[in-house]
């Protein structure tokens, strides 16, 4: 049986007196009608769509008056990006990516900015290799035809 | 550039402008594009000509000052660029320890840069969240909101989770 629960504004920044709000709250989720039960699955799988398909790292943040997403993730020791799960090329047919694989591979740094129908982005991944050295690429580009509809 | 307000972003391609620098955080101050913590220079912010992200002179050239672009290095005392809160008049490059106030005023000077904040920083690149004229980020010390009009910093962890650090 599903069941809402409903508790005072979560407040944990606020001093513990005066506070009409709760300073503790676990094992709930957050709504914008209250809070729900964390609900744990414990068998099933993620479908992966469109570009997504072979994603080792990925972050995302968001631009925009919509919040689009705006990705940047690792397929196959490159460095890819997108909006909203789509690929963006690019215009040069250039890639970034790691020449050998090396261990613990992530997008360490990402960061994107809306400036007019442009979106200019910057990314590096970076990965253990042998010996302990640290491996770096970096990508830093901007989108040719991005337009807003 | 053309102010947009509504709508949803599309795009199939990207270029990598000539000289545009690689960097770990990226915003926008007026009409231009900065680039912080650059690969050549950590403590740096670089940024484009005015009002065009594809152009990327080289710094202090005759190209770069007849398009205001440039770059500035911040005092490496304060850490590594972390962060940039975006603004249409100034905007705040945020290092591990301090924050900096860009001012645009134009001309050959471009932008005034004064140190806004010695104590408090971003901590790290990914710490900060700028929601409208809010800046949410994360010191060495704890949480932090600035408001960007006013320049006034709340610690919002005191007392609570700052605690912890």
């Amino acid at each position: 049986m599903k069941e809402r629960i409903v508790f005072r504004n979560f407040q944990p920044d606020v001093d513990d007196l005066p506070n009409d709000g709760l300073e503790d709250c676990d094992n709930v989720v957050h709504e914008p009608e209250g809070y729900k039960p964390v609900f744990l699955e414990s068998t099933g799988a993620f479908a992966t769509t469109g570009a997504l398909t072979a994603v080792s790292s990925i972050v995302v943040t968001t631009v925009g008056p919509n919040f689009d997403k705006f990705h940047a993730w690792l397929d196959s020791d490159q460095i890819k990006v997108g909006i909203n799960g789509v690929e963006i090329t690019s215009s040069g047919s250039t890639t970034v990516s790691f020449a050998t694989s090396g261990s613990n591979q992530a997008i360490c740094f990402f960061d994107a900015v809306a400036f007019g129908d442009e979106i200019i982005f910057t990314v590096e991944a970076q990965q253990d290799e042998v010996g302990g050295t640290v491996n770096s690429i970096r990508l830093t580009g901007r989108t040719t035809d991005a337009a807003l509809g | 550039m053309a102010d947009k307000v509504s709508g949803n972003y599309t795009a199939t391609t990207y270029a990598q402008p000539t000289g545009i620098p690689d960097g770990r955080c990226i915003g926008r101050i007026n009409e231009f594009v900065f680039i912080g913590a650059i690969s050549s220079n950590l403590f740096a912010v670089q940024w484009c000509a005015i009002g065009d992200a594809s152009d990327w002179p080289t710094p202090a050239t005759d190209d770069a000052r007849s398009k205001q672009a440039g770059s500035e290095t911040l005092s490496s005392d304060y850490g590594i660029v972390t962060a940039i809160a975006d603004g249409d008049f100034f905007g705040y490059v945020f290092q591990e320890r301090a924050i900096t106030k860009f001012t645009y005023v134009g001309g050959d000077v471009v932008f005034t840069v004064d140190v806004f904040e010695e104590q408090r920083g971003c901590v790290r690149s990914g710490r900060m969240v700028q929601v409208e004229n809010r800046a949410f980020f994360e010191s060495d010390r704890g949480y932090h909101m600035l408001d960007t009009n006013s320049g006034q910093i709340i610690d919002i962890g005191y007392g609570k989770v700052d605690d912890t650090y």
